[in-house]
């Protein structure tokens, strides 16, 4: 996450004069402590400070990718986003959690657990937070683009015909519904495709849990 | 970010360098069973050069390891060796790459870093590795980095730096 104005040179003169210590400290910066630094007139010194603060309008999906966690790159970083919602679910998740996002496996579950178990790494993300910086989805991220599945909750199962399981997922999410991974008696509904396992099948069946078939479902969203 | 995190990894090599305490020595070619070579893929020249360098050490019977650091923009040649970018630090400019920090533990005979010009990132695995004798270009301040300096023209071909590396090495003893 590059910051304008804020090139090598002027980093060297905040650590040598001991202003910053950590990204962090970048967002505690007065314009007195930037006139300090050798060539800094009002101008260049209200650029930086502009730079600065522009920064803490980065969307959380590329603030989380600058924090460099271990194979956490830009298509990563907007999955977790995107599925967590903010950075206190993500570093609050447990493996099963992470390894739960679609294409999230255990090389990147483990690694976002290590991340966060680093002290320095949480009070980094803690003063990230304080500073102002998007350490969440934004509401307009968030839109929902229709509520006809609101306070519903899914599990999928199986192969589709017009959705990806994935896409199914994510248009669950969008009206509104949440996603489980297991059958159990709080499911409101099991959508069931192709050559489904049957431990999840005979379960919901057991459970009285209602069996929908993907036409059922886009059904449910015409509704 | 990152402009902070590169300076931060600066800082951390520094205290890197202080704290490592592996033992350095010279062992004679003949006695040599691993060599590392780190460098920075440049171009099919460079990295042609590092192929025949490594194949040349191949054929003197040592066992090879190789580390590039693959920069914003410029191609994988080959897709034969592991390499880091500027993606495997952290923003408190930790080296998160597994593979530089399995590479610097490793007790190489000799550790060769083949570039005319100091890569930070290349520069902090330096500073962590456990080889015998880190050998690299002369440059002034940087005693700390390498046991053995070549003080060849930064003009001349990255070639000349390898054949004085392998000249070298070969007359190194005990």
């Amino acid at each position: 996450m590059d910051i304008d104005s804020l090139g090598y040179r002027t980093i060297e003169a905040l650590f040598d004069k001991e202003l910053v210590k950590n990204p962090a400290d970048l967002y505690q910066l007065t314009t007195e402590d930037i006139l300090t630094l050798e060539g800094f007139k009002e101008l260049s010194t209200k650029n930086l400070l502009t730079g600065i603060d522009n920064s803490r309008q980065v969307p959380f999906e590329r603030v989380l990718f600058a924090l460099g966690i271990r194979f956490v790159g830009k298509t990563v970083a907007e999955k977790l986003a995107n599925y967590f919602k903010n950075i206190d679910a993500i570093r609050t998740a447990s493996y099963d959690e992470l390894i739960e996002v679609p294409e999230i496996g255990e090389r990147i579950a483990e690694s976002l657990i290590e991340f966060f178990k680093d002290e320095e790494n949480f009070i980094l993300v803690q003063k990230l937070k304080d500073a102002g910086l998007k350490l969440s989805l934004d509401e307009t991220q968030e839109t929902l683009v229709s509520e006809r599945l609101l306070n519903k909750s899914f599990v999928v199962s199986g192969v589709f015909e017009t959705f990806s399981r994935d896409q199914l997922k994510e248009t669950i999410k969008k009206n509104g519904g949440r996603v489980l991974t297991s059958v159990s008696s709080k499911l409101d509904y099991l959508v069931a495709g192709n050559n489904m396992g049957p431990s999840k099948l005979n379960k919901a069946d057991k459970l009285g849990i209602p069996i929908i078939s993907e036409q059922d479902f886009i059904n449910m969203l015409k509704e | 970010m990152s402009a902070v995190a590169e300076k931060l990894l600066r800082l951390r090599t520094n205290k890197l360098l202080k704290a490592n305490r592996s033992k350095r020595e010279t062992v004679s070619y003949e006695e040599v069973k691993e060599i590392g070579i780190l460098f920075t893929i440049v171009d099919r020249d460079k990295h042609n050069a590092i192929k025949k360098l490594a194949k040349q050490f191949k054929e003197d019977g040592k066992k090879v390891e190789v580390l590039g650091f693959l920069g914003k923009g410029k191609e994988n040649y080959d897709f034969l060796y592991n390499y880091i970018s500027s993606a495997d630090i952290s923003a408190l400019g930790k080296m998160t790459s597994g593979s530089a920090i399995t590479f610097a533990q490793r007790n190489f005979d000799y550790l060769f870093y083949v570039d005319l010009h100091p890569n930070i990132y290349l520069e902090n695995i330096l500073a962590m590795s456990k080889a015998k004798c880190r050998v690299g270009i002369y440059e002034k301040n940087k005693n700390d980095f390498f046991d053995f300096m070549l003080n060849i023209s930064r003009e001349k071909k990255i070639s000349a730096l390898i054949d004085q590396m392998y000249f070298y090495t070969k007359k190194l003893g005990k």
